[in-house]
């Protein structure tokens, strides 16, 4: 402490806390005002989640009276190859999600960020994000044409390059890297701009005070940009992931799960269980499953995050 | 006659599906129970009332639904109709309807195509139309004497599994083939009446390859484009007792290895693409395109009906279609059994027939009189008769669809397109799709 060090302010003690009479009289408005949202989440999350579990008990084809089977579906569960297959391919889309959004939008972020001139700024930030507000049935539509083997617009072009282009959704070891390519083409936006928020976030006295002790812009980027841009990078790696482990409509759309399941998701098996083969209460199992591995994964990811995440 | 009264009796105590849903919609809507305590509600039973008529189909087909509406209650206007189109799949409009069911919604009738009608047989939801044939014999006989023996027989043999009848069949679409002449004319390719032969195909294919254009469409839907295959070989991708699959049969994989042919040599696009077939022929790059009675809609639409001759799908030696066809029944719950069956004898009228055809319907009618009359061949391509004969064919066969047909279909369309694509040989792929099958029987 230093002389020069102002005193401690004076300040009224604070009140002794005490109980608030009332309860839920007293707070009725609070409690109206969080009422839509708190409705909204019991109907159609938390009232869903617990019908869920309970359908999980049962066999059930919605025509014929329900039979109480116990765990019988989960047990189902290390049986069915089928899922096997669809947790394979959902946890390679949700990593591959997460790799290409995150890295893909950080760069595209810092380029964004560094360009002159506000009307160019707007325009690429909004071009980036464009695709983002497109509805999935119509972005699966558009590729299916832009890919179609015959007459696609891409593989007329790869076709004059010399190349012999693949058939994407109808080669296995293709569809799956092409709903891939759809899915960041169409979500890319959302994560560039999280990034570009968080950017605004690092302080530039930091940035400066790197430069000024001689550090260059590679050793900029990864010893302040980085660390001070980590609880954005966490939370675009978490709901990345969330939404990737749930992808849905383009392979429904696109590909129904095929060639020979190669693009079949946990979620897309789960519809179709559900929605096909009638089976809702596996098709619940199912559904609890991703609950559970989404549950697991983001725990893992928060436990991870003590170690890399620079709290300030 | 109620018809909930002439089905089975109701569902006895213990866990019935409503119960189920009672059980768990209140658990899902218990923060609900207490706002809405003061509210009341009411069951569709209580509603004034008419008659639930739920069928796949789009916003289009509603208009045509409408109009026969209209014409229906000019005759009967004591009876409200009210149309609820489903569009989707059949799985999607299978499990729309199973939700209303299950729901306590009951419609009153549904059009149902052969790929539901045993499924919803089987389930008990239905009401056995026995007792309201008997009351009306004449009537429904003479509808009988007027449609293909087929019909009735199929849809007693695989939509009714016990000794009832839930089902009285309405119109039918079989797959025939509709030929560009000018374009295959000017490849110096004759259309024979009866069809291609699989012999004549590639030197077909090449011939009109060399115009810049495709011979057909090679795609992997079930009716529209497996079966086709199958059914002119001689096969079908189930016996015909639907127990047992055949996809894997030699003439199965005969079939498929031919379709593969045919993209491989570049006579067909490549699959699994969006294009729109008779599109493709309105700009002279497709010399042909089959289809059902909606073929014929396109044909107009492209306005080529005078230039497009339509015949037999190419055969190997024998012919053959897959048939699927429409049927009427009456829910075991519905309220307005009588209203209802009313309305179904109106569909089996001749009048009807005619009235639906005339708007552009996109089946082939049931009643062969009008079936053969200008309601619904005034105006069609030449040849448009074969739509109406196919059920004279060899191996015309109903589109396979025991109660998971659904799962069935995905899993044929699947290895199909792996095969026509070249990505799997057709026997080791159609061998995988047999054993995806089998557990599915």
């Amino acid at each position: 402490m230093t002389l020069t060090q102002n005193p401690p302010a004076r300040v009224a003690p604070a009140a002794p806390h005490r109980p608030r009479a009332g309860g839920l009289g007293r707070n009725w408005l609070g409690y109206l005002f969080i009422s839509p949202a708190l409705v909204l989440f019991l109907v159609f999350i938390g009232g869903p989640f617990v019908v869920a579990i309970g359908l999980s008990l049962f066999r059930w084809d919605m025509l014929t009276p329900p039979e109480f089977v116990g765990a019988d579906n989960f047990r189902l569960l290390f049986e069915d190859p089928t899922l096997l297959q669809a947790f394979g391919n959902t946890f390679v889309f949700a990593l591959a999600s997460v790799v290409t959004h995150v890295v893909g939008a950080l760069l595209l972020a810092l380029a964004a960020n560094r360009v002159a001139g506000r009307v160019v700024s707007y325009f690429v930030r909004t071009a980036v994000f464009f695709p983002f507000i497109i509805s999935w049935a119509a972005v699966a539509l558009l590729w299916q044409y832009m890919l179609d083997p015959a007459f696609g617009l891409v593989n007329h072009y790869i076709e004059r390059l010399g190349l012999t282009p693949p058939d994407w959704f109808l080669d296995p070891s293709w569809a799956l890297p092409a709903i891939i390519g759809i899915d960041f083409w169409h979500t890319l936006g959302f994560t560039f701009i999280i990034m570009l928020a968080g950017l605004q976030t690092v302080p530039q006295q930091l940035v400066e005070a790197a430069r000024t002790d001689g550090a260059n812009r590679r050793q900029v980027f990864w010893n302040v940009t980085v660390p001070m841009m980590s609880p954005t990078l966490f939370f675009a790696t978490v709901i990345t992931f969330i939404g990737a482990f749930q992808i849905f409509d383009p392979v429904q759309i696109i590909t129904s799960g095929g060639p020979d399941d190669a693009t079949t998701t946990l979620v897309m098996y789960l519809y179709e269980q559900g929605f096909q083969a009638f089976q809702i209460g596996y098709a619940s199992t199912v559904a609890i499953v991703v609950f559970v591995v989404i549950m697991l994964v983001t725990l893992l990811q928060f436990w991870a995050s003590r170690k890399w995440v620079y709290q300030q | 006659m109620n018809a909930s009264h002439a089905g089975k009796g109701p569902p006895g105590p213990g866990l019935t599906r409503r119960r189920m849903l009672g059980v768990l919609g209140g658990a899902a809507l218990l923060p609900f129970a207490g706002g809405l305590a003061g509210c009341t509600t009411r069951s569709r039973s209580d509603l004034p009332g008419g008659v639930d008529f739920v069928y796949l189909g789009d916003i289009n087909q509603r208009a045509q639904f409408e109009a026969l509406f209209a014409e229906f209650n000019e005759q009967h206007p004591e009876i409200a109709l009210a149309a609820s189109g489903k569009s989707g799949s059949w799985a999607q409009f299978v499990y729309a309807v199973a939700t209303q069911i299950a729901g306590g919604q009951p419609p009153d009738i549904v059009q149902i195509a052969t790929e539901g009608q045993r499924l919803f047989a089987s389930k008990g939801v239905l009401a056995p139309l026995d007792d309201l044939i008997a009351t009306d014999r004449a009537e429904v006989d003479e509808y009988y004497g007027d449609i293909h023996d087929k019909l009735r027989t199929w849809t007693q043999r695989y939509g009714s599994p016990d000794e009832h009848t839930y089902y009285i069949p309405g119109g039918y679409n079989p797959i025939v083939q509709f030929c560009h002449t000018e374009l295959l004319d000017r490849a110096g390719v004759e259309v024979p009446d009866d069809g291609w032969h699989w012999d004549d195909l590639m030197a077909a294919g090449r011939k009109v390859k060399a115009q810049g254009a495709f011979l057909m469409t090679v795609q992997n839907g079930y009716w529209h484009d497996v079966l086709p295959w199958l059914t002119n070989n001689g096969t079908s991708s189930l016996d015909a007792d639907w127990r047992e699959a055949t996809i894997n049969s030699p003439e199965a994989v005969e079939a498929a290895e031919m379709a593969r042919a045919l993209v491989k040599a570049g006579y067909a696009p490549d699959p699994g693409g969006s294009y729109d077939p008779p599109t493709l022929m309105q700009q002279g790059r497709l010399a042909s395109f089959h289809d059902g009675a909606f073929g014929i809609v396109n044909a107009d639409r492209i306005g080529l009906t005078d230039k497009i001759q339509v015949v037999n799908f190419p055969n190997n030696g024998v012919h053959g279609t897959p048939v699927g066809w429409d049927a009427w029944d009456i829910t075991a719950e519905s309220q307005h059994g009588e209203d209802a069956w009313t309305f179904i004898k109106y569909l089996m009228s001749r009048d009807a027939g005619e009235f639906y055809a005339q708007t552009g319907g996109t089946i082939v009618p049931a009643r062969r009189s009008v079936a053969r009359s200008d309601a619904f061949l005034g105006g069609a391509p030449r040849g448009s008769e074969r739509l109406v004969n196919a059920l004279e064919l060899e191996y015309a066969t109903p589109v396979p669809s025991p109660e998971r047909g659904p799962e069935i279909q995905d899993a044929v369309e699947e290895g199909w397109l792996q095969v026509v694509s070249g990505y799997s040989d057709a026997r080791s792929q159609l061998n995988r799709t047999y054993d995806k099958i089998g557990p599915l029987l």
